[in-house]
């Protein structure tokens, strides 16, 4: 009976692992793909798109690195997320804390009501988005976009840091304010902190929706001194077409998505933890 | 009491910035201190951004200030335009030239037409751009009168020079057509050689080559772009209402005129195209393909013929596989006995309505025009400028199918033109149905069904 | 007492008007002001634009591409939502429930293409079903299935469901995090007190997992059809840009077709107000529909 089982387990096991192993090699190949086709000329990409290379060159990524300027497109896109990260934060913790805890008229409705600007389509502001940046002498600037990706990305962050803060137990606050903590002392010294692992989780998935976005940047930024990384890549791939460049488009494709997967590699058991944790509810 | 109070006045504020911005909705909020009236604006004192250096060019004869130059690059490259911009500099050394460049520029440069603040003189060519739309926005200069008195450095009139004639825009003139593009049929004269094919000079010949190809290499023979289905009708249709209907059904056709496709000789064409579809002789894979992976299939061989301008060869440069030979011929859907038909797509410069440099920018738009650079740009490009009589057989890097062809154009085929180009709000609709006729989805009556029911909606709007 | 009240409204003040400042200024004015438009003719490229009333309306309401556009969203939609459930939820369940050893290398790998950008996934994707070097047409040859060959982007009729896979494929991994999550937050008690009931493990996944992982099915739902209605036209720009022959034309690609490339933008935003609305109706038919009683744990 018992052994029994044992057998029957071991077979659902590894029927269970066949779906599991195919799905890998589906999301693994594709990018395992894409690194080897940065160091195929072009004439070997089209005459074997799938094997290894014959040889394993470089140049690629020299063009992709010295000719469209990758370097400065990769720090710019990092200032971009930087301020675009930090600045959603500082703008949704202090609403995310007010909507959950503290008790208010229309609590209800200003949270549909950010709720409700996760539908808007964003094309269709953007060309008035153009215009007020414009006013404001922000076009053409890392900083401009930085403010439009907190922005873009606010309504989304209240979400998820209000289901985080809903499991805090309210015992904590209400001894701190007993204690005299002022309630500015109790959102920073207190909910902040005990809300990290969601102020991490979606901290991650913020900066990368603003590492890779790019039909804004397109948009919002004209010199390509500003260029962040998803706009040099999309130059890229658009004289690609012209060109036929495609070896030079992987490569700074790979260059592009190296950061993203060093940063996850690090990260990823706090983004899981994140998850587990602050189980985000309906 | 007092809570509840509090709260209202919390809400009322709130409320007070939804009004706010309501209101802000409901008057203009474009940024519009140039306003309209800005015909007889020459210097660039209205503008937003009045930078000292364009008042200099107020001065007169003295060109100065900053010159603002926005051009895509596409399958020509860019190296033409830095040796003239660099020429440019060296005679007018007083101006200040910012370039705006790239094969996104079109893209890049809208949110600057949008507002106002055009560069100086624009190219128009490549994808995101309409000169058309420019016209009908009012965003580009009347030129009609200035271009009056240009002329080459022999003398003659450059309006006398053009090999094609500027787009016309009831009467008045907008552009100048820089670029002299045509669209023809490629195929590989070398493999047609070894072959044995015969290069097609009609219609009729054309499908038997395609039989030939198709039997002995075992291909599709006829390959274009699927995500651009406006090739096959730049590149063959146009050529074929010329060849049938003269210039007058392609104006018609342009125009969005009702019944021109309802006609005998559009139908007969479209009749062609369908039989190019039943015999199989198009790629199955046409509705796929980019235009780069179209055009890497012809050069691999997996296709024979395909329809593109005179840039296919510099834009594949890289990639033309070593006994490669191109061969260009016109668009072969004319019926046996007539004249094979060219139609030439212009790729005109223009100076900007909002100038903020007017002087410095028809300067440069002068400077261009001469045959010294219509000499150099066919050797930068391998493509003509369109100015008539600048013998490229002089030159050693113009490529030989170029002088073949132009000798083709000039003495075998007949030139059709095209008022101006199709507006987009025509063209997509129409090209949606022509790939779906391509594909085998749709047949001939239902296209022209879906073409006259797209040219009625166009004229009403 | 009325001091420390007046300090609790000027700590609520302080929390909540810059935020809102901020989100007026850069989300609801161009959200507002983009709607204004779709009572103009406007091309989106100069300053010229006249008002029009509702023209733009009745144009929508007798285009008839539109209502391909809707179909074909709610085709993604429809496809996605069961799709990335059934497979996440099977992962999910696969990667904790069952002591599977190498669990957290599925875990790292399948989260992977969410990190990647939609532009660098549409790219990816146009590669593989390259008709004559993709990886579809390849492998469906290498294994003799040669009759099942067809240019996938290419075709009127296979174009739409090809941009299934891809959608799927980069959508996995944050359902499957957010569906691991509800799992684990469920107490071992209520898996024993079933197994002590006798009930298998499929039976102990019907009634106890999957009506205590409902919140996180049902937000995962919701936010499936959110961003498919509103973002699922990158992919469909990047991959085929809405042809051939508007086969997969999204009400969102068509909007940015009109706008941007036949230079309508009035007309665009009247697009956009429809999606708008539809994604409105549909979110709140969903709340409807998916309405469960929260089961305590």
């Amino acid at each position: 009976m018992k052994t029994k089982k044992t057998v029957g387990e071991m077979v659902a096991r590894t029927g269970i692992r066949i779906p599991l192993v195919i799905w890998s090699l589906a999301v693994l190949y594709p990018l395992f793909w894409m690194f080897l086709g940065a160091f195929k000329s072009n004439a070997e990409i089209y005459a074997n798109p799938w094997g290894f290379p014959e040889s394993f060159n470089y140049q690629n990524f020299i063009t992709a690195w010295s000719d469209y300027n990758i370097d400065t497109s990769v720090f710019n896109s990092l200032i971009v997320t930087v301020i675009g990260a930090v600045l959603c934060l500082a703008l949704a913790i202090p609403t995310a804390y007010a909507i959950e805890r503290l008790r208010f008229r229309g609590s209800g409705a200003l949270f549909t009501l950010y709720i409700s600007a996760m539908m808007i389509p964003m094309v269709l502001g953007w060309i008035p988005l153009f215009f007020l940046l414009a006013q404001f002498n922000m076009l053409d600037s890392i900083l401009g976009l930085g403010v439009v990706y907190a922005l873009s990305q606010l309504p989304f962050t209240i979400f998820v840091l209000t289901s985080f803060m809903s499991t805090i137990p309210k015992s904590l606050e209400e001894s701190a304010a007993m204690d005299g903590m002022s309630p500015y002392g109790i959102l920073w010294k207190i909910v902040t902190p005990l809300t990290m692992s969601g102020i991490i989780t979606v901290t991650i998935m913020n900066a990368i929706q603003f590492w890779n976005e790019y039909f804004m940047a397109l948009i919002f930024l004209q010199s390509s001194e500003n260029y962040t990384l998803a706009l040099a890549i999309d130059f890229i791939s658009n004289e690609a077409q012209y060109t036929n460049a495609w070896g030079t488009l992987f490569a700074s494709l790979v260059i592009a998505i190296t950061p993203v997967i060093i940063l996850y590699a690090i990260f990823q058991r706090r983004i899981t933890k994140g998850m587990t944790e602050g189980a985000i509810k309906g | 009491m007092n809570k509840k109070f509090k709260w209202h006045w919390l809400a009322i504020v709130l409320a007070m910035f939804l009004l706010i911005f309501a209101a802000a909705c409901g008057a203009d909020e474009v940024p519009d201190e140039g306003g309209d009236d800005d015909t007889s604006e020459e210097s660039g004192e209205d503008d937003s951004e009045s930078d000292s250096d364009s008042d200099a060019s107020g001065e007169e004869g003295e060109i100065s200030g900053e010159l603002e130059i926005q051009y895509f690059v596409g399958g020509y490259g860019d190296s033409w335009w830095k040796e003239v911009i660099e020429d440019f500099q060296a005679t007018y050394p007083e101006v200040e030239i910012v370039e705006h460049a790239g094969p996104n520029i079109n893209e890049e440069m809208r949110s600057r037409w949008v507002s106002d603040d055009p560069p100086d003189v624009v190219y128009i060519d490549g994808a995101g751009s309409s000169e058309t739309q420019m016209v009908e926005d009012g965003q580009l200069m009347n030129l009609t009168d200035w271009a009056q008195d240009l002329e080459l450095e022999d003398g003659t009139p450059l309006l006398d020079s053009f090999i094609a004639e500027p787009s016309d825009y009831d009467g008045e003139l907008f552009s100048l057509p820089l670029v002299f593009d045509t669209w023809g049929t490629w195929y590989d004269a070398a493999w047609f050689e070894e072959g044995g094919y015969e290069v097609p000079s009609d219609f009729d010949s054309f499908m038997s080559t395609m039989g030939d190809l198709q039997e002995n290499e075992d291909i599709e023979p006829f390959v274009t772009t699927g995500q651009h289905p406006y090739y096959m009708l730049r590149g063959m249709l146009y050529p074929a209402f010329g060849a049938a209907g003269g210039n007058e059904l392609l104006e018609d056709i342009i125009t969005g005129q009702e019944g021109a496709w309802e006609t005998d000789e559009v139908r007969q064409v479209m009749e062609n195209v369908a039989a190019m579809q039943e015999a199989g002789y198009i790629d199955g894979g046409t509705g796929a393909l980019n235009h780069t992976q179209s055009q890497m299939n012809f050069l691999l061989h997996d296709n024979a013929f395909i329809p593109v301008g005179f840039w296919l060869p510099n834009e594949m440069a890289d990639d033309v596989p070593e006994d490669f030979e191109f061969g260009f011929i016109p668009s072969p859907m004319n019926e046996a006995g007539d004249p094979m038909a060219v139609v030439p797509d212009l790729r005109p410069l223009a100076i900007a309505e909002e100038a903020d440099n007017p002087e410095a920018a028809k300067a440069f738009v002068e400077f261009v025009f001469s045959e010294e650079y219509a000499l150099s740009f066919s050797e930068h490009t391998g493509a003509l400028m369109n100015i008539e009589g600048v013998d490229l057989s002089e030159s050693e890097e113009v490529p030989p199918y170029l002088i073949e062809a132009n000798d083709l154009i000039n003495n075998e085929s007949e030139v059709y033109y095209k008022p101006h180009p199709m507006s987009s709000d025509l063209e997509t609709p129409v090209s949606d149905a022509l790939i779906s006729l391509m594909l085998g989805d749709i047949d001939v009556d239902e296209f022209i069904e879906r073409a006259e029911e797209a040219a009625a909606d166009y004229s009403g709007e | 007492m009325v001091q420390p009240k007046k300090q609790k409204y000027i700590f609520l003040a302080f929390c909540l008007v810059p935020t809102f400042i901020m989100f007026s200024i850069f989300t609801l004015y161009p959200m507002f002001s983009g709607l204004y438009f779709s009572f103009f003719e406007w091309s989106g490229s100069s300053q010229t634009r006249e008002y029009v009333g509702l023209d733009n309306y009745r144009r929508m309401f007798n285009d008839d591409i539109i209502p391909r556009t809707i179909y074909h969203d709610y085709f993604l939609v429809a496809t996605k939502v069961v799709g990335i459930m059934i497979m996440a939820l099977f992962i999910a369940v696969a990667l904790t429930q069952l002591k599977i050893k190498e669990a957290p290398f599925y875990r790292i790998v399948f989260f992977f293409p969410n990190i990647m950008s939609v532009v660098v996934i549409g790219i990816l994707w146009t590669f593989i079903y390259n008709p004559n070097l993709g990886l579809v047409n390849s492998g469906l040859e290498a294994i003799g299935l040669e009759s099942w060959t067809r240019p996938w982007l290419g075709s009127t009729t296979w174009a739409l469901p090809s941009l299934v896979l891809p959608s799927i494929w980069a959508g996995i991994g944050l359902f499957m995090l957010l569906l691991m999550g509800g799992i684990a937050n469920i107490s071992k008690s209520n898996f024993e007190a079933a197994e002590i009931d006798g009930a298998s493990e499929w039976q102990q996944f019907w009634h106890v997992t999957l009506p205590l992982i409902w919140p996180q099915i049902k937000i995962s739902i919701l936010y499936i059809v959110i961003t498919t209605l509103n973002g699922s036209f990158i992919i469909v720009q990047v991959m085929t840009g809405g042809g051939p022959d508007n086969s997969t034309h999204v009400m969102g690609s068509y909007l940015y077709q009109q706008a941007f490339n036949q230079y309508n933008f009035g007309y665009g935003a009247t697009i956009g107000v429809m999606i708008l609305a539809l994604s409105l109706i549909t979110v709140l038919l969903l709340q409807f529909l998916l309405r469960r009683d929260k089961v305590e744990y």
